[in-house]
């Protein structure tokens, strides 16, 4: 049935009216914020822009980015990846073990984020369950360090949150590629992979595309990771945002970096988005909405 | 058979005019509690404490009690507690670090009370203190803590009252380094705080586990590459920094922030294996081995290594260390000063400012309190108080004048990322 316009507005205005109130409000206050120099929790003087000059031309946050981004692409690619392998053998899998590991993935979820990158911590750490049996096993006679507390541990960390969330994702993409249209290109003299490629992988290019950019963002912006078990060397954006607003009271630069941060973001979906199609990993536009 | 067009029965409504009616009332709906929300929020900050530049005088405070007649001790013990006031009962609501009510001190739990005083108290930490200070809400304080890094930043802000020797007599016993040092002293008889525990910051590491430590400088021995950790915080490990090359973190100057601090920090850069988000996940980290030595350590993980089953040492490094010095503040707005009144009085007297001390490892500012802290902490620090301890620590301070001699908390913040960020 369609309905008019006028009805659509109305139905679509609760939403609209709380969209605005907290979201894009809040964004738009961000945003004075950060056109301001800040003494401690307190605007100074006039607008400006040199929040955003000092975080686009100081090299140290150069160097943050790097970190960042050396946490974040791997995350994705491997959540990514890992949760299509997953969400691929629990849909076209032949074993009955499929809907055993459809509950895992899902409990996974369930338990708190922050204990769940606290738990890494343990397993990885010096006196850890893995340093116990490789000392167990008498295949090392000190701790491995770089287990815990290095870009690798943050990277194992997320890659453990982020992969179930990922594979629920194709679970719900590929369960809507229809059997017959693999079945129909077997028939047509594609192998296996051909299939893949060529069939299934575009058919849920979307969610593909959804997934890789939504696990980026969280992984690049996320601080709590790399504070627990990142160490020294994994200083990324998220913690100096954190700093900016809770240790040192610059909401102006907190802000500018979170907004760049907001740019870059969009800049990379473009370039993902462009890329895949590119490769033809995403469907074909057809002119339908 | 009938060419008219079928007729919907009177009253009765149908789908369109049905979804019609139930758009608007979600929509209207939404929209007013979207408006109550903000409404309700927008408790505006004290109008009575006006915000000063840092140049201007803080507030006075109300000191009189409010017959002007002689206090006469009441029931509650209002007298006892607050000499110029009648009574101290009421409500009151103190933000500070967690245990500083001393919800495990026999003797705090009886004075809350004896003086009568219903106590609504919200942990915040040192960080986000500032921030609570500025929001709506913040008019329902009476008290709070404050650390003497953020005193001078604070009382510019006008939301510390003066409080005078009538008001806390034992602050006249305070030692004299204490007592008319200016982080605290207004003039004569006149505070803007009561600085009631004190501690040193040093170095932790666990007994037998590795060579006793002595410096700063000893960490950066080579055998250590790789096993220190630190709380991640600049004010913290700028002072540690300025304290290793034996400067005074409360007088950093841009040229020695940027200059030997700054050289220090980047040699114990490759040192460094975890910063810590807070002061107890360090001990955690030392006592599961993931480091073996901590800076920024504490004489509470002593009692608290115990308790894991570990021996932690603390060490006052050779160089010299910095301290803290946590005070209580009375806003000038205080809805039951009399009742801050007593809970300052209360941390000054040493019946009940030795055991709460102790339950936090600190000591007070005077001999009479320090005399009735319990031996096994007291023990921990120097016999002479006022010459090996204050004497010698030093003391952070926080600036945010960037037009100021001393580098601001912004410049420390700025170095600290810049070794935490360092190859």
């Amino acid at each position: 049935m369609r309905i008019g316009r006028r009805l659509e507005a109305l139905l679509i205005s609760p939403l609209l009216v709380a969209m605005l109130g907290f979201i894009v409000f809040p964004v738009l206050v961000l945003f004075g914020y950060s056109l301001f120099a800040w003494l401690y929790v307190q605007p100074q003087g006039d607008p400006t822009l040199n929040n955003y000059i000092q975080v686009l031309t100081d090299p140290l946050y150069r160097t943050i980015a790097v970190n960042t981004l050396l946490i974040g692409i791997p995350t994705a690619a491997l959540s990514v990846a890992g949760g299509y392998v997953l969400a691929y053998y629990i849909v076209f899998g032949g074993s009955t073990w499929r809907g055993i590991v459809l509950v895992l993935v899902v409990t996974a979820l369930m338990a708190s984020f922050l204990v769940r990158i606290y738990a890494w911590r343990t397993l990885l750490g010096a006196t850890g369950v893995v340093n116990s049996i490789l000392a167990g096993l008498g295949l090392v006679d000190r701790p491995v360090e770089f287990f815990a507390f290095s870009k690798l541990a943050a990277v194992i960390a997320e890659v453990s949150v982020f992969l179930p969330l990922a594979a629920l994702t194709f679970f719900a993409a590929l369960s809507g590629v229809s059997p017959d249209l693999r079945g129909a290109a077997r028939d047509l003299g594609a192998s296996r992979l051909q299939a893949l490629r060529r069939i299934t992988i575009p058919l849920t290019g979307p969610a593909i595309l959804a997934s890789t950019a939504l696990i980026f963002f969280l992984s690049a912006g996320d601080f709590i990771t790399p504070v627990f078990v990142g160490g020294v060397e994994s200083v990324t954006v998220g913690i100096v945002i954190a700093n900016a607003f809770g240790v040192i009271g610059n909401f102006g630069m907190g802000a500018a970096l979170s907004f760049l941060v907001l740019l870059a973001f969009v800049l990379v979906y473009a370039g993902l988005r462009a890329g895949m199609r590119a490769g033809n990993f995403l469907p074909e536009r057809t002119g339908q909405p | 058979m009938s060419n008219r067009p079928l007729q919907r029965p009177d009253g009765v409504i149908s789908r369109r005019h049905f979804l019609y009616i139930a758009g608007g009332t979600v929509a209207v709906t939404a929209g007013a509690s979207v408006l109550a929300a903000c409404g309700a929020s927008a408790t505006p900050t004290p109008t009575t404490a006006p915000t000063s530049s840092p140049t201007t005088a803080p507030t006075t405070a109300p000191t009189a009690a409010p017959t002007g007649a002689a206090p006469t001790p009441t029931a509650a013990g209002g007298a006892k507690w607050a000499p110029t006031c009648e009574t101290t009962e009421g409500k009151m609501a103190l933000y500070s670090w967690a245990g500083y009510e001393g919800p495990e001190v026999p003797e705090m739990q009886a004075f809350w009370k004896e003086a009568g005083i219903s106590l609504d108290f919200k942990e915040v930490s040192a960080v986000n203190m500032v921030t609570f200070m500025k929001a709506p809400g913040a008019e329902n304080w009476d008290a709070f803590t404050v650390n003497q890094g953020d005193n001078n930043y604070y009382n510019a802000q006008g939301i510390m009252s003066e409080i005078t020797i009538d008001e806390v007599p034992n602050l006249a016993k305070m030692y004299p380094l204490v007592k008319d040092n200016s982080i605290w002293k207004i003039r004569d008889g006149v505070y803007n705080a009561i600085p009631w525990t004190i501690g040193p910051l040093g170095i932790n590491y666990i007994k037998g586990k590795i060579e006793d430590i002595k410096s700063y400088n000893q960490v950066l021995d080579a055998k250590f590459r790789n096993r220190v950790g630190c709380f991640d915080d600049p004010l913290n490990m700028i002072s540690t920094g300025a304290c290793a090359v034996e400067l005074d973190p409360g007088k950093l100057t841009r040229d020695e922030l940027n200059g030997p601090v700054k050289d220090w920090l980047m040699k114990l850069k490759p040192q460094l294996k975890v910063l810590s988000p807070s002061l107890g996940d360090q001990l955690t980290l030392l006592v599961q081995g993931d480091v073996d030595i901590q800076l920024v350590g504490l004489l509470w993980n002593i009692p608290q290594g115990k308790e894991q089953g570990v021996d932690c040492v603390f060490v006052y490094p050779e160089e010299g260390t910095y301290g803290f010095v946590d005070s209580v503040a009375i806003t000038p707005w205080a809805p039951n000063r009399c009742a801050a009144l007593a809970y300052a009085n209360a941390v000054m007297t040493p019946q009940t400012a030795g055991p709460l001390n102790a339950s936090i490892m600190g000591i007070g500012p005077t001999d009479e309190i320090n005399a009735a802290v319990d031996p096994a902490v007291r023990d921990l620090y120097p016999k002479d108080i006022e010459k090996d301890f204050f004497g010698a620590m030093k003391w952070n301070v926080s600036y945010y004048d960037p037009a100021g001699p001393y580098a601001t908390i912004e410049e420390w913040n700025k170095v600290w990322n810049d070794v935490k960020t360092a190859g």
